[in-house]
């Protein structure tokens, strides 16, 4: 795929992750990509290039569609915004996310 | 003396709030909207179909043709059985039907558009989808659901309209030998359309202006439909959809795309009010 | 060929009642619906609890706040606005190019759709004056949006308060100010009401508005510069994303009872008004 190629003009779009999720689930015919956290027992996530969207194939690079969450701030300093990216950042943080589906920053 | 012609002013100011207002929401959605349409040319903006804001392409031509079918499909589906429903109640119907039935039309004017457009995913785009084909979300479930949604508005002015033919001239119609029906549509709907065809407007400019529904059935692709079971992408979808993370001229052209809404809302609605001062 | 006019009829007549059972159908099921799925989940703990777990449990609570405080705010500066225009409109002038003018921004401003609304009220008082997504953005929003309907009825109601009150009051004396406020606005207070109501109810439905202004935080807000959730917007996110579909039936029910109950107390109003002055 060329880095000029642009989205298909009949390519169905929504607003979240969630209702792309809920389209694919209700739709046989339908495919569709959402954060690897929304993935649940409805929906199938499927391999790209043979590889399966696991942990470990994220983890160790196999699995080539990821994308980092960015956190972005106008500057960082000392207090509640700089707290928060410490949070994130945390074993604490970094285990809450995991719960969430996502796949925690390996350090 | 003086204290009253204070409380005048006073007064005077409030009652220029809602101009004030008309106002300032024309002149910012014109002023963050006009250096796009400017820089990127009227023309190419209205008539070209290809929207990529990220890469400089700002076209809204399949919105706008979308939009449009959208409403009409709307109009067809919310006139066609909101003006029926509202014949057989005001002529053919008891009158405890009527009594029932207004309550019913306030309830199902005040449930939220979200929710309307909530239940078309839920039963109408699956029958479109396993009946007709295409993935269901689409030009169709748009107009279904639209139609849906102005019908307890249509239905209530006609009612109204109808009502407020005098009886006179059905009796005189029915004297002369006419039945119900042929008084109906050839005395009663003609001298009832000065009330119904502002409301049709009223409806056109509510289907226009429908956003979150919209969203919900229609499927947003952005490409020109070529058939009801296309999905399609209205102007109000398009500045929903980006408005949450579009910036510099991204952000301009969602605005221009409001200044587009905006004035096409704007003639229906001078247009309605224009019918209805003239009765 | 001509159709004899009585099987013309019997064909329309049966075309009609058809149609016309069609769309009760379909009305009637969007409430069944509703209510069916939706009721069995308001009970006192969904209404008093928070949402949990981003929604996916729990209740509505701070949602039911937010939309009360946002609500609130609207109705307390349309109202001013709103009364006061209706006052001037019909106690101050005559018909003129001011009264049409006026009456004439305000229908304009009626037929403001919401998406345009919300835009406007984004980049005003969001961005450019800088509150943010919060409950003031919001109101401030709402309050442009309700506007036209407390003008409007609100004119209807005073000028529904037979003259001769006004007569009554400047033949004892009383200056034109004081017959409004002692007379005149009490009397038009039920109709004035009814407005309100009516706004309130427009206002619970709004989705689109409140999504760009007010922003969908889910903790309770606990100042005007917070942002918070209403319950339109939280169906809007639970049904879309699928996060849990009984809370958002719940939901839906409860809006769908709320905007009811509003509207029965304004038209209950208004039928008061109309059963004292005929």
């Amino acid at each position: 795929m060329s880095k000029t190629a642009e989205i298909s003009p009949i390519a169905l779009v929504q607003d979240s992750n969630g209702s792309v999720r809920e389209i694919v689930a209700d739709d046989p015919y339908a495919i569709g990509y959402i954060s690897m956290g929304l993935v649940d027992s409805r929906v199938k996530a499927v391999s790209v290039d043979g590889v399966a969207p696991t942990r470990e194939n994220i983890k160790n690079h196999e699995y080539k569609l990821v994308r980092r969450f960015l956190l972005v701030a106008r500057e960082l300093r000392p207090g509640p915004c700089r707290d928060f990216v410490n949070f994130v950042l945390s074993a604490k943080g970094q285990s809450l996310l995991e719960s969430e589906g996502l796949v925690g920053v390996e350090d | 003396m003086k204290k009253e012609l204070f409380i005048e002013r006073v007064l005077l100011f409030l009652a220029l709030s809602s101009i004030g207002a008309l106002v300032t929401i024309t002149v910012f959605i014109f002023w963050e909207g006009i250096p796009l349409i400017a820089s990127a040319g009227l023309k190419n903006f209205l008539l070209s179909s290809h929207w990529a804001p990220t890469r400089g392409h700002f076209g809204i031509l399949a919105m706008i043709i979308s939009s449009v079918f959208v409403t009409l499909g709307a109009l067809i589906l919310g006139v066609l059985l909101g003006l029926a429903c509202a014949i057989t109640l005001a002529e053919f119907a008891p009158e405890r039907v009527k009594i029932l039935l207004k309550p019913t039309l306030e309830l199902l004017a005040g449930i939220p558009s979200v929710v309307y457009g909530f239940l078309g995913v839920v039963w109408l785009v699956p029958l479109i989808r396993d009946y007709l084909g295409g993935p269901g979300l689409s030009l169709l479930a748009g107009s279904v659901i639209l139609g849906i949604m102005i019908l307890p508005t249509v239905i209530s002015i006609s009612i109204d309209a109808l009502s407020a033919v005098p009886d006179l001239y059905r009796d005189g119609s029915i004297a002369l030998g006419a039945t119900n029906w042929q008084t109906v549509h050839r005395v009663v709907l003609p001298a009832a359309s000065s009330g119904i065809i502002p409301a049709i407007i009223l409806g056109m400019g509510r289907a226009i202006g429908e956003t979150m529904a919209v969203i919900m059935v229609a499927g947003n692709a952005l490409k020109i439909p070529t058939s009801v079971l296309d999905p399609v992408r209205t102007l109000t979808a398009n500045i929903a959809l980006e408005l949450g993370y579009a910036s510099g001229r991204h952000r301009e052209a969602l605005f221009a795309t409001g200044i587009v809404l905006f004035v096409i809302i704007m003639i229906l609605n001078l247009t309605a009010s224009a019918i209805t001062r003239r009765r | 060929m001509r159709l004899d006019p009585r099987l013309s009829q019997t064909i329309m007549k049966a075309l009609l009642w058809t149609l016309t059972g069609l769309t009760l159908f379909i009305l009637i099921f969007i409430i069944v619906n509703i209510s069916i799925k939706g009721l069995p989940q308001v009970t006192p703990e969904f209404l008093l609890e928070d949402p949990q777990d981003m929604g996916r449990a729990g209740g509505i609570f701070s949602t039911i706040v937010a939309t009360a405080y946002v609500t609130l705010l609207a109705i307390l500066l349309a109202s001013p606005l709103g009364v006061g225009s209706a006052i001037y409109l019909t106690e101050y002038t005559r018909e003129g190019w001011i009264t049409r003018i006026i009456r004439f921004g305000a229908e304009c401003l009626a037929g403001v759709p919401s998406i345009i609304l919300g835009l406007f009220g984004f980049v005003l008082f969001v961005m450019t004056l800088g509150f943010g997504w919060s409950i003031l953005s919001g109101g401030l929003t709402l309050a442009i949006m309700v506007l036209p309907i407390i003008i409007r009825t609100s004119e209807e109601a005073i000028k529904a308060v037979p003259q001769d009150y006004r007569l009554v009051c400047y033949s004892l004396g009383l200056s034109k100010w004081q017959t409004i406020t002692r007379i005149v606005l009490p009397s038009a207070l039920p109709g004035i009401s009814t407005g309100i109501m009516l706004s309130v109810g427009r206002s619970l439905g709004e989705t689109a508005v409140l999504l760009f202004t007010a922003g969908a935080a889910l903790r309770t807000p606990a100042s005007l510069f917070d942002s918070g959730r209403t319950m339109a917007v939280h169906f809007y996110i639970l049904a879309r994303e699928g996060i849990s579909m009984p809370n958002a039936y719940g939901t839906a029910a409860i809006l769908m009872i709320s905007i009811l109950l509003i509207n029965i107390v304004a038209y209950g109003l208004m039928q008061r008004v109309m059963k004292r002055y005929s």
